[in-house]
C-alpha cells in the first residue's frame, strides 16, 4: 500500500469529528427532551390542584361493574338512516359487543354524544332476521333488541325493538311507558345482515345504558337480557362549554382527563405540528436538508421512543398513563402511530374524592426540540464537512508532499548507484531540518563513505603493487647479481626458481592495476571512424588461425557498420571476451562469433558452450576482482570482463551476459550505437 | 676509458644491486640516495650517463626536477628513469622533460644492460657524426624510410625524426620485414622490454602522430587486428 493510501485512510479519522458532534446534539436533544418532561410535570401537577381541573371529566362518572359505553363526540346532527356514513366525520369506531353463544351473530356499535342528545349504532351480521309477524303480541320473550335506559333520577326505562319490517322504529311497542323518553330509530337491512341507528335524549341514559340482541335465549350486547342489571354507565367526552377548565391548556399542549379504561373524558388543545417553514425559503435546500439528515441518522442512528402508541381513538394507553396509575406521576415520550409525533407526556392522577379515579395527562410534541436538534445537525453537518474536506485536503496535500520528498529521495538513492553498482557521486543532500532532511543527510554521509571506502579499495591495488614493486625489484635485482656470481650448479636451479617466482609476482601486480590504468589510458583515447565489420572479420580471421581445442564457428551477417569510436580498444574489448570465451569452452565445443546490426545499433555477441552462470551473476561478473575460474588458475584477477565494460561504457553502448536459453552455455552481448 | 654511470635511487637494496651490476658489466658507478646530494655531485663533474629514480625519499617528484636541471647543464648527456611508476602520463612527462628512456622496476637487468649499452652506442655514433668521421653505419631504408641502426637514428623524406630508443626499436622490428604483421610480444622483445599490449599500442600510436607531423598523409603503419601492426607493403 502506497503511503498515499496509508495516509488517505489514517485521514478517516476526520469522520470522527461528525460522529461526536451528532453524539453531542443527542445529547443536548436528550437534555432538553428531559427538560420539557419536567416542565410539563411541573405544569401538571400544578394543574391538578385548580377546582376547575378537578371537576373536569366528573360529568359521566361511573361504578358500575358492568363496564362503560362510551359515547364518542359526534361533530353535528346525525341523521337517522341506518346507515353510518355521517358517523365516518366523527371519531367514533365500533365496538365489539358480547355474545352468549359463539355462532349467535356478531353485533358491533357504536355509541355517540351531541348536543343533548345520545345516538347509538349497531351492525349485526346475519343472513337473516326473523321479523315478528304483525298480527303476533310483543312479549318479553320475542326475538328483538332489547334496550335499558337510566335516567338522571336512577328510573330504568326497557325498550323492545321487535320490527315487524325494516324502517323507522318510532311506533315500535314498548313494554314500560309511564316516564318513557322519546326513541327514534331506524332499522334497515344490508347486504351483511342489518344496522340499527336510534337517538334518546341524553338525560334518559345518564345513569346507564345497556342493550342486548336476543332469539330464544340466545343473546348478544352489552348486557345479558335476563338481568340487565347493573347497567353499564355511558360516559362521554365533555365540551369546553360544559367544562371552562378546559380553556385553561396553553399552546400546543394537549390536556386530557382519562377514565380508568383509558377512555378521553374530556380533552383540550392540540399538541402542535412541526413546522417546516423555515426550510421552504430555499427550495434545494429544503430537498438537501432531509436528504442529508436522513442519511446521517440512517449511519449514525437516532434517538427513538421504545413505545409507539397505537391506540384506537376515544381511548389512550402508553407506559406513562400505565406508570402514572401505579405511582401518581410519571412523565416520558412515546411515538404516536397515527399522526407520527414523537410525544412527550406528564401525567398525576386527579385527587380521588368523588371515589372515581381519573388521570389528567399533558402532552407536548418533540418539535421545538427536534426542530432544534435539526438546526444543530445541519449546522454540524455543513461544518464537519467543510472542517473534512479541509483537513483531507490539507492531509492528503501534506501527505503528497511528504511522499514526494520521499519519492525524491528513492530516487536519488537508486539514481547514485550505475547498473553495476559502482556509486556516482550525484547525492545531494536535503538541507530540511526534519527527520526526512536527516535521513537524506544521512544517507549523503554513507554514500560518501562507501564512495571514499570504494575509491580506497579501488586505489588499494594501485599502491599495493606500487609498494610492492620496489622490493620486489630488490629481489629480482639481487637474484640476478646472484647469478652472475659463480654457482653450483644446485645453486643455479634454485635462483632460476626464484627469479621465474618474482617475475610472476610482477606480472601478478602488473595485471592488479591494468583496469585502472586501462581506465584513464580509455579516457585519453582518440576516437575515429571506423568500420566495424572489417575490423570483427579480420580479428575473427585472426582467432580462427589460432591453435586451439575449439570449434569457431563465425557469423557475421552484415555489410559495414562505421562507429565512431577507437578501434583498438573495440578489438581489446572482442579479444577480452573471447579470451573468457574460450578459457570456459570445454575441448571440441563451439565458440560462435556474431555481428548483426539493426540500423540504429548493432549487436556483437560471443556465445560459447560450457558452464552457465551462477544464478544472479550477470552483471556482477562486470566488477572487478570477480573471477569464476578456478583457484588454481593463476594469473587472472576477474579484470578481464571489466576492461569489457570499460570499453563498453567509453563508446556509450551495453554490455550484458546470460546463459543460453537451454542452459547450454553462456552469450555476452555488446550493444553499440552505429554512426549514420 | 670507463663509462661513468650515476645512479640516482633512494633505495638502498636497489641502489647497490644496479651498482654492483653495472660494475660489473665495466661500468664506473657512482650512487646517490636523493636529488640535493647528487646535485652536489654533479656540479663538479657530469657522468656519461644518469639513471634516475621518479621518487626520490621525500620528494614524490625529485627525479623530474633532477631530470630538468641535468637537461640544463647538458642536452646530450643520456638520462634514463628507472621507477616503480607504471602509468602512462608518468612515462609521458618523463619523455617530455627530454629523458632518453623510460623502464620500469620490473625490467630485468639484462633489458637495463641492453637499453644503456643501446644509448651509448647512439652517443657514439653521433659524436662520430658530429666530429665528421666517415659514416660506415648499418642502414635500413625502406621506401621514404630511412633508419641508420648504429646511430639508432630514423628519417622520412629526409627529415629526421626524434624517436626514443623504443620507438626506435619497435620501428624498426616493424618495417625489417614489410607487410609482415607483428605481434605485440614480438615487438616487446625487438624493444628489449616488458611491456603490456596497451603501451605497446600507445608506443604504436605515438610513433604515427610522430610520422604524421612530418607528413599528414602517413599511413605505411597498419592495424592488423587481431595480429598487431605491419609496415605496408607498399612503403618498401
Amino acid at each position: 500500500m502506497k503511503l498515499r493510501h496509508q495516509l488517505l485512510l489514517v485521514s478517516l479519522i476526520t469522520l470522527l469529528i461528525p460522529w461526536a458532534g451528532y453524539q453531542f446534539v443527542g445529547e443536548l436533544e436528550q437534555t432538553l427532551r428531559a427538560n420539557q418532561q419536567q416542565h410539563l410535570l411541573h405544569y401538571v401537577q400544578l394543574l391538578r390542584t385548580l377546582p376547575a381541573v378537578q371537576q373536569a371529566g366528573l360529568a359521566s362518572q361511573t361504578s358500575s361493574p358492568a363496564g362503560v359505553v362510551y359515547g364518542f363526540s359526534l361533530p353535528a346532527t346525525m341523521i337517522l338512516d341506518g346507515y353510518d356514513d355521517d358517523w365516518q366525520s366523527s371519531s367514533a369506531r365500533f365496538v365489539p359487543a358480547q355474545s352468549s353463544t359463539q355462532n349467535f351473530p356478531a353485533l358491533e356499535y357504536m355509541a355517540g354524544v351531541q348536543g343533548e342528545r345520545f345516538y347509538l349504532f349497531l351492525k349485526i351480521a346475519a343472513e337473516a332476521f326473523s321479523y315478528r309477524a304483525r298480527r303476533e303480541a310483543l312479549s318479553a320473550t320475542s326475538d328483538g333488541l332489547r334496550l335499558y335506559a337510566r335516567n338522571q333520577q336512577g328510573l330504568r326505562t326497557d325498550f323492545i325493538l321487535s320490527p315487524v319490517e325494516p324502517g323507522s322504529l318510532s311506533d315500535t311497542g314498548l313494554m314500560d311507558a309511564p316516564h318513557q323518553p322519546k326513541l327514534s330509530g331506524i332499522w334497515q337491512e344490508t347486504a351483511q345482515g342489518y344496522q340499527v341507528e336510534l337517538s334518546l335524549p341524553l338525560a334518559s341514559v345518564a345513569k346507564g345504558i345497556g342493550f342486548s340482541l336476543t332469539r330464544g335465549k340466545q343473546w348478544t350486547g352489552v348486557v345479558p337480557p335476563a338481568t340487565p342489571d347493573p347497567l353499564p354507565d355511558l360516559i362521554y367526552r365533555q365540551t369546553t362549554e360544559e367544562n371552562p377548565a378546559l380553556s385553561l391548556t396553553p399552546a400546543n399542549t394537549q390536556i386530557s382527563w382519562l377514565h380508568e379504561d383509558g377512555w378521553i373524558l374530556a380533552q383540550s388543545g392540540t399538541t402542535a405540528t412541526e413546522s417546516d417553514s423555515r426550510w421552504q425559503e430555499d427550495s434545494a435546500y429544503a430537498l438537501a436538508r432531509p436528504l442529508l439528515l436522513g442519511i446521517f441518522r440512517w449511519v449514525l442512528g437516532h434517538q427513538q421512543p421504545a413505545f409507539t402508541e397505537n391506540s384506537p381513538p376515544g381511548q389512550r394507553a402508553n407506559p406513562v398513563i400505565q406508570r402514572a396509575w401505579r405511582e401518581g406521576m410519571a412523565s416520558g415520550w412515546f411515538a404516536h402511530a397515527e399522526e407520527g409525533q414523537i410525544i412527550l407526556a406528564a401525567a398525576v392522577t386527579l385527587p380521588d374524592a368523588t371515589g372515581h379515579p381519573r388521570l389528567l395527562l399533558a402532552e407536548q410534541t418533540t418539535a421545538e426540540i427536534a426542530s432544534l436538534s435539526d438546526q444543530a445537525m445541519v449546522r454540524l453537518i455543513s461544518v464537519s464537512f467543510l472542517l473534512i474536506a479541509g483537513s483531507l485536503a490539507l492531509l492528503l496535500g501534506y501527505a503528497g508532499l511528504l511522499s514526494w520528498r520521499i519519492r525524491r529521495l528513492r530516487d536519488q538513492i537508486q539514481q547514485s548507484m550505475n547498473p553495476q553498482g559502482r556509486l556516482q557521486n550525484r547525492f545531494i543532500a536535503s538541507s530540511a531540518g526534519d527527520e526526512l532532511g536527516e535521513l537524506s543527510q544521512g544517507f549523503a554521509h554513507l554514500l560518501h563513505e562507501i564512495h571514499a571506502y570504494t575509491d580506497y579499495l579501488e586505489n588499494f591495488a594501485r599502491r599495493l603493487s606500487h609498494e610492492m614493486k620496489t622490493p620486489l625489484a630488490i629481489v629480482r635485482s639481487s637474484l640476478e647479481n646472484l647469478s652472475q656470481e659463480s654457482q653450483t650448479e644446485a645453486g643455479r636451479i634454485y635462483i632460476e626458481r626464484a627469479l621465474d617466482g618474482s617475475q610472476r609476482m610482477g606480472q601478478l601486480l602488473h595485471a592488479m592495476t591494468e583496469a585502472s590504468r586501462l581506465e584513464k589510458a580509455i579516457q585519453t583515447s582518440t576516437r575515429e571512424t571506423f568500420d566495424l565489420q572489417a575490423l570483427v572479420h579480420e580479428l575473427a580471421c585472426a582467432y580462427q588461425s589460432l591453435e586451439s581445442p575449439v570449434q569457431w564457428h563465425i557469423d557475421i551477417d552484415t555489410g559495414p557498420i562505421f562507429l565512431y569510436g577507437a578501434p583498438e580498444l573495440i578489438a581489446q574489448l572482442l579479444d577480452k571476451l573471447v579470451d573468457n570465451a574460450r578459457d570456459f569452452t570445454p575441448p571440441g565445443k563451439q565458440i560462435c562469433l556474431r555481428l548483426h546490426s539493426d540500423g540504429d545499433a548493432c549487436e556483437l555477441e560471443v556465445i560459447n558452450e560450457g558452464p552457465c552462470l551462477p544464478e544472479g551473476m550477470s552483471q556482477t561478473i562486470f566488477a572487478s576482482f570477480i573471477s569464476l575460474r578456478a583457484p588454481q588458475d593463476t594469473g587472472h584477477l576477474g579484470l578481464g570482463l571489466v576492461i569489457a565494460r570499460l570499453i563498453c561504457e567509453f563508446h556509450g553502448g551495453r554490455i550484458s551476459a546470460s546463459n543460453l536459453p537451454d542452459q547450454r552455455g553462456v552469450r555476452f552481448c555488446v550493444r553499440l550505437a552505429v554512426q549514420r | 676509458m670507463k663509462r661513468r654511470i650515476a645512479i640516482v635511487e633512494d633505495e638502498p637494496a636497489i641502489r647497490a644491486n644496479y651498482c654492483e651490476a653495472l660494475t660489473r658489466q665495466g661500468f664506473d658507478v657512482i650512487g646517490y640516495p636523493d636529488r640535493p646530494s647528487a646535485c652536489a655531485g654533479f656540479k663538479t663533474t657530469l657522468p656519461d650517463m644518469v639513471i634516475i629514480d621518479v621518487g626520490l625519499g621525500d620528494e614524490a617528484e625529485g627525479g623530474f626536477d633532477l631530470c630538468r636541471s641535468l637537461r640544463a647543464q647538458s642536452t646530450t648527456l643520456p638520462i634514463i628513469f628507472l621507477t616503480a611508476r607504471d602509468s602512462e602520463v608518468d612515462e609521458i612527462s618523463a619523455l617530455r622533460l627530454g629523458a632518453d628512456d623510460y623502464l620500469t622496476k620490473s625490467c630485468s637487468l639484462a633489458q637495463l644492460m641492453a637499453r644503456i649499452n643501446a644509448l651509448f652506442r647512439r652517443m657514439t655514433s653521433v659524436g662520430q657524426h658530429a666530429s665528421g668521421k666517415p659514416a660506415t653505419d648499418e642502414c635500413l631504408t625502406r621506401g621514404r624510410l630511412a633508419l641508420n641502426i648504429d646511430r639508432l637514428s630514423a628519417h622520412w623524406n629526409q627529415t629526421p625524426l626524434d624517436l626514443t630508443v623504443t620507438e626506435f626499436w619497435i620501428l624498426h622490428a616493424l618495417v625489417k620485414h614489410p607487410g609482415h604483421a607483428k605481434n605485440r610480444t614480438q615487438l616487446m622483445d625487438a624493444a628489449n622490454t616488458v611491456l603490456d599490449d596497451n603501451t605497446i599500442t600507445s608506443h604504436i600510436k605515438r610513433i604515427r602522430k610522430k610520422f604524421q607531423e612530418l607528413d599528414g598523409q602517413f599511413d605505411a603503419i597498419q592495424t592488423a587486428y587481431g595480429m598487431g601492426y605491419r609496415w605496408s607493403a607498399t612503403e618498401a
